[in-house]
């Protein structure tokens, strides 16, 4: 990744210029430029997580809890990602309602993701006591 | 595959702005119409194409579902 980001950096400038020029003819091409470009550099990224995710996995088992509380972050950084991904791009297109829409249904799906642990917390908390 | 995706998305833009501007001269309005919609379909469909891989790589990778 490391020698890569020469790479990355190059490509969303000659796409940020590229969306400049096509924006004094139609409007939807520049979108859809700049679109391209951020897919283009996500899809890099996510090549590069997936070591770094397995290895996350492997911390987590170590610490010899049975519980699988990796998968659920793992999940819920998954979730954000691609989130913030629409979230973007609506705004890009001075969506501004729908943006707050995918922003929306993003944070639901991650509280959604979440109950099953605050369960075994305040199940955990009231044995305590 | 990458930065040729973006070249080739630029210049459909470009081809078909400078196809609906010719157009326009000649005063076929409605043609100017069409190539640009039809512009605008080709470079929608690679969009989707694109973005259907991302999701799947994500869904793969963070193991979503």
């Amino acid at each position: 990744m490391v020698e890569n980001i020469l790479m990355i950096i190059a490509l969303c400038i000659i796409a940020a210029i590229l969306g400049k020029v096509l924006e004094k003819y139609n409007k939807e091409q520049a979108l859809f430029v700049s679109i391209a470009a951020c897919t283009i550099v996500l899809m890099f990224i996510v090549l590069y997580l997936s070591p770094l995710i397995s290895m996350i996995n492997d911390l987590f088992a170590r610490t010899g809890t049975g519980e699988n509380y990796s998968q659920t972050i793992i999940k819920s950084l998954g979730i954000c990602y691609v989130t913030q991904l629409g979230f973007d791009i609506c705004k890009d297109c001075n969506e501004n309602a729908i943006a707050t829409v995918v922003e929306l249904s993003g944070k639901v799906t991650l509280i959604i993701l979440a109950i099953p642990l605050l369960e075994k917390l305040i199940f955990f908390l009231t044995s305590i006591i | 595959m990458e930065i040729d995706l973006i070249f080739k998305i630029a210049g459909v833009g470009i081809i078909v702005a400078v196809l609906s501007l010719v157009l326009k001269r000649a005063e076929r309005e409605e043609q100017a119409m069409m190539t640009t919609l039809a512009g605008l379909i080709v470079v929608l469909m690679i969009i989707i194409q694109e973005i259907g891989n991302l999701f799947n790589t994500v869904k793969s990778v963070f193991g979503l579902w």
